[in-house]
């Protein structure tokens, strides 16, 4: 039994568990053994049960949350039901999604202690293990920060160091970098790199990120409706295209690119990282006497409508420095956006967007510089009145929220504009059949799916009927199912004539949907031009620590085959290759 | 300013330990409340703004105490003007409603009061660390998970202030204007959209925190150790004894100018 707990730290067997108060399981029957020293991702759509297996590894489940559990549970030869969450805590670490609810203290060093603390750890041995843990994710700089100055990233690897002084062999982390920007994301990844290659930790790690899983996975396991779907290697999983697609799981571009050649490849396993994905296509253009030449770019992807060239929201030499601040937060920004544009803005955390977006809803008001909206000085407006003309759809949809039925809460807005019931019921009507939410219309918001809250919130929106709709990092905590219908819902707004903002880290979105792209960095616009000609400026999006869409960087290495570098989306590369291949 | 709000600067009142700050605290607070003395209750303002100077306090946190002093301040000389017992001295009279000399230096003395309890308390609110606070209070024996309510407590607090201003502006991008509401419209639409989703927010992230907290060994029968040496030392007893002794003075002067209310204190000395 020892060898096996060493070798097998968390064994899983027949485990079915149903929260409280509910009837459905949220796991069913999983047996999963983690093994010591591997890095296995948990991937899957929202509420196939992921949080749920990570809460059980460490004991959460059921010790603090209850709830029927049946089947067994062992983290070293423990079983989970007979031994307490602090037991356990010495050997299995967990790291939740939101970093702000995982940290109680003044500053950096007393978070890193609070478990030692607890733990009874004497003081000069705490202070060896803060050390080493905040070294590790390279926070040591950093020792009497307090949290709230963090950037999301430090802050997510101050509660992954407040696990490890509790020298755990197992990590495991649900959702770490869902909140985070691609800095922050890259930062928690490659300390979970150097955690499980450098010092042989075990590391367990859901998320919606493909690329992530790709990287650095021994194992993925696919959860669907509380169950295995899949699990194998990336490449056994990814390759299994059809059944991802049907679970809504994401495959990367370059897999998705060579299964569309399978035939001409002849291979049934795809590749799953850029570097081989490249090697393997340039092997088959050249095999095919594919010559190497060069070709005029054209964009293939959505076609940029034709849009009155009337500016609609004017930004003019825009400056804004928070008080208490000496540093700008935006820095003469002008930017001129035309009605029925689609625009996307990328950039860092603390790059500027939302200060931004708050200048253009009127919620800020600028140091120096108008922001000119429809004709008006949107710093002579009242946010309130603001709300006919433009609208936010919020991060978090549960911060507006607040409504008995879906159809009263939608019509809130309107009806704060002071309009006739008729009129809001034709109002209520619309931003539901809009937002796909029809059927749910006398359901209690809070019993609706969390992607569906967020169809919640722009219906909300909607209703007023505002020229002008922002959408606030609407990936957030989505699987790859819940980012494409908001993005769907975006696209149906703006054919109908809508101005469409949209603020995201997630660089395959804004590709396949925005017609224009604004990249800002250090609170100045560095970029802002066509989505396909700003992605090909690769050097300066580095600068700004994004990369290109993996399609678009794949499209860029296979350029000397006359590949155009501006595709934007799988299915124009894929058609392209079949070309030049002759499928 | 937030009182409760740590500041994160190096000065000598800073490198006290929680311990003795929490003394000179109870100190000047027993001072406070064991004297209704006008000028005894000045000098201990005086004596909190000094130590508010060497612990770089921003001077602008008294500007809002002393606004909401002279709010309160004024309801209390007005209420006890007409309703004082002790009154003798008719100022003036309103509806045949008499307002006492007495009352009014009474009402006075109280916001006074007020404003010599409030100054101590960034003394040690805003020059001490949560964590080294928390060690201090358990020097005290006082129960860890009382401690740890009152940590997070402190914690909390701006967090919450953060969440209310973001549902708040979210509710106003839908038209909800409360400013332009009356009371009782406030009080039946007005708040309901702020603070259901308020609630609800808060309780998702203590839902977390209860999670995060048990993750991290919270509640292991084990004796608790602590990161910080809170241990006095010698800068720690000075500090004690000169808060000591000046508060004993203060209320050697309490004594011997009387105990009453006002400048000069009823019964004392200079007692009319």
């Amino acid at each position: 039994m020892a060898e096996r707990t060493a070798q097998i730290p968390i064994s899983v067997k027949n485990v079915t568990y149903t929260y409280p108060e509910q009837d459905k399981p949220a796991l069913k029957d999983m047996t999963l053994d983690v093994e010591r020293g591997e890095y296995l991702v948990i991937m899957g759509p929202n509420g196939a049960g992921k949080t749920t297996l990570c809460l059980l590894l460490n004991g959460v489940i059921p010790s603090v949350l209850g709830g029927r559990l049946r089947g067994r549970t062992e983290v070293m030869g423990l079983d989970t039901r007979r031994h307490h969450v602090y037991e356990l805590a010495q050997y299995v670490g967990m790291v939740l999604q939101d970093p702000e609810a995982q940290l109680f203290t003044s500053n950096v060093r007393s978070e890193a202690a609070f478990a030692a603390e607890n733990l009874g750890v004497p003081r000069e041995e705490m202070s060896q293990r803060i050390d080493w843990a905040l070294n590790v994710v390279r926070l040591q700089d950093f020792v009497q920060r307090p949290p709230p100055q963090l950037s999301g990233g430090q802050k997510q690897r101050l509660t992954i160091a407040a696990a490890l002084v509790m020298r755990p062999l197992v990590l495991v982390l649900d959702e770490p970098t869902s909140q985070l920007d691609p800095i922050g994301a890259q930062e928690v990844f490659s300390v979970l790199r150097d955690l499980n290659q450098d010092l042989g930790m075990t590391v367990v790690v859901s998320t919606h990120k493909s690329e992530h899983a790709t990287r650095y996975a021994d194992r993925i396991i696919i959860l669907n409706e509380g169950q295995i779907a899949a699990q194998g290697s990336p490449a056994e999983v990814f390759s299994n295209v059809e059944l991802m697609d049907r679970i809504y799981v994401q495959v990367p571009a370059v897999t998705r690119v060579e299964w569309d050649l399978k035939e001409a490849l002849g291979k049934k396993r795809f590749s799953v990282l850029l570097e081989d994905a490249q090697a393997n296509l340039t092997k088959l253009l050249e095999e095919r006497g594919v010559a190497k030449q060069s070709v005029p770019e054209h964009r293939l992807s959505l076609p940029t409508p034709q849009v009155p060239n009337v500016p609609y929201i004017e930004l003019k030499n825009l400056n804004f420095q928070y008080p208490g601040t000496d540093k700008k937060a935006l820095d003469n920004i002008s930017i001129v956006i035309e009605e029925g544009e689609f625009v996307g803005i990328i950039g860092q955390n603390g790059a500027g967007k939302t200060t931004l977006v708050k200048h253009i809803i009127g919620l800020l008001k600028p140091t120096s510089g108008q922001v000119i909206l429809d004709g008006k000085d949107v710093a002579d407006e009242a946010v309130e009145d603001m709300a006919r003309t433009v609208g936010l759809a919020l991060q978090n949809p549960d911060a507006q929220l607040f409504a008995m039925s879906v159809a009263e809460e939608v019509a809130f807005g309107s009806t704060n504009l002071g309009l006739l019931e008729q009129e809001v019921a034709e109002l209520v009507d619309r931003a539901l059949a809009a937002t796909g939410l029809e059927e749910f219309r006398e359901v209690y918001p809070f019993n609706l799916s969390y992607g569906d809250r967020r169809k919640l919130s722009v219906a909300a929106v909607v209703s007023m009927e505002p020229n002008v709709l922002i959408f606030d990092e609407p990936t957030t905590g989505q699987d790859h199912k819940g980012r494409r219908e908001l993005a769907d819902i975006a696209k149906r707004l703006n054919e109908m004539g809508r101005t469409i903002l949209m603020v995201t880290h997630d660089m395959d979105l804004i590709a396949e949907y925005t017609q224009r792209l604004i990249v800002m960095g250090d609170a100045k616009v560095l970029l802002d031009g066509p989505t396909a000609e700003v992605f090909q400026q690769v050097e300066t999006l580095a600068e700004t620590f994004i990369a290109p869409p993996q399609v678009t960087q794949l499209a860029l290495s296979l350029a000397e085959y006359g590949v155009p570098g501006n595709i934007l989306v799988t299915d124009d590369l894929s058609q392209v290759l079949q070309r030049k291949v002759g499928v | 300013m937030n009182a409760l709000m740590f500041l994160n600067i190096d000065t000598p009142i800073h490198r006290l330990k929680p311990l003795a700050k929490l003394f000179m605290v109870g100190c000047l607070w027993i001072a406070s409340f064991s004297s209704s003395n006008l000028l005894v209750m000045l000098i201990i303002v005086i004596f909190c703004l000094i130590l508010w100077r060497i612990a770089r306090i921003p001077l602008a946190g008294m500007k809002i105490l002393l606004g909401v002093v002279a709010v309160v301040g004024l309801l209390m000389i007005v209420i006890q003007g007409f309703f004082y017992i002790a009154g003798k001295t008719v100022l003036f009279t309103v509806f045949g409603k008499p307002f006492m000399v007495e009352g009014a230096i009474f009402g006075l003395t109280m916001a006074v009061k007020l404003l010599s309890v409030a100054s101590a308390i960034p003394i040690l609110t805003m020059t001490t660390p949560i964590s080294p606070l928390m060690a201090g209070l358990a020097m005290l024996k006082l129960p860890y998970k009382f401690i740890f309510v009152f940590g997070t407590a402190m914690r909390l607090t701006p967090l919450v202030q953060e969440t209310f201003e973001e549902i708040r502006d979210a509710q106003r991008l839908r038209g909800h204007n409360i400013s332009k509401m009356n009371v009782i419209k406030k009080i039946t639409k007005g708040y309901y959209p702020i603070f259901i989703p308020l609630l609800l927010s808060l309780l998702r992230k203590t839902s977390d925190m209860d999670i995060a907290i048990e993750s991290r060994a919270f509640g292991a029968p084990v004796k608790r150790t602590y990161l910080d040496d809170v241990s006095l030392k010698w800068p720690d007893f000075l500090a004690m004894l000169l808060t000591f002794s000046f508060a004993a003075g203060l209320l050697a002067l309490s004594v011997y100018m009387g105990w009453g209310a006002g400048l000069t204190g009823w019964g004392g000395p200079f007692a009319k």
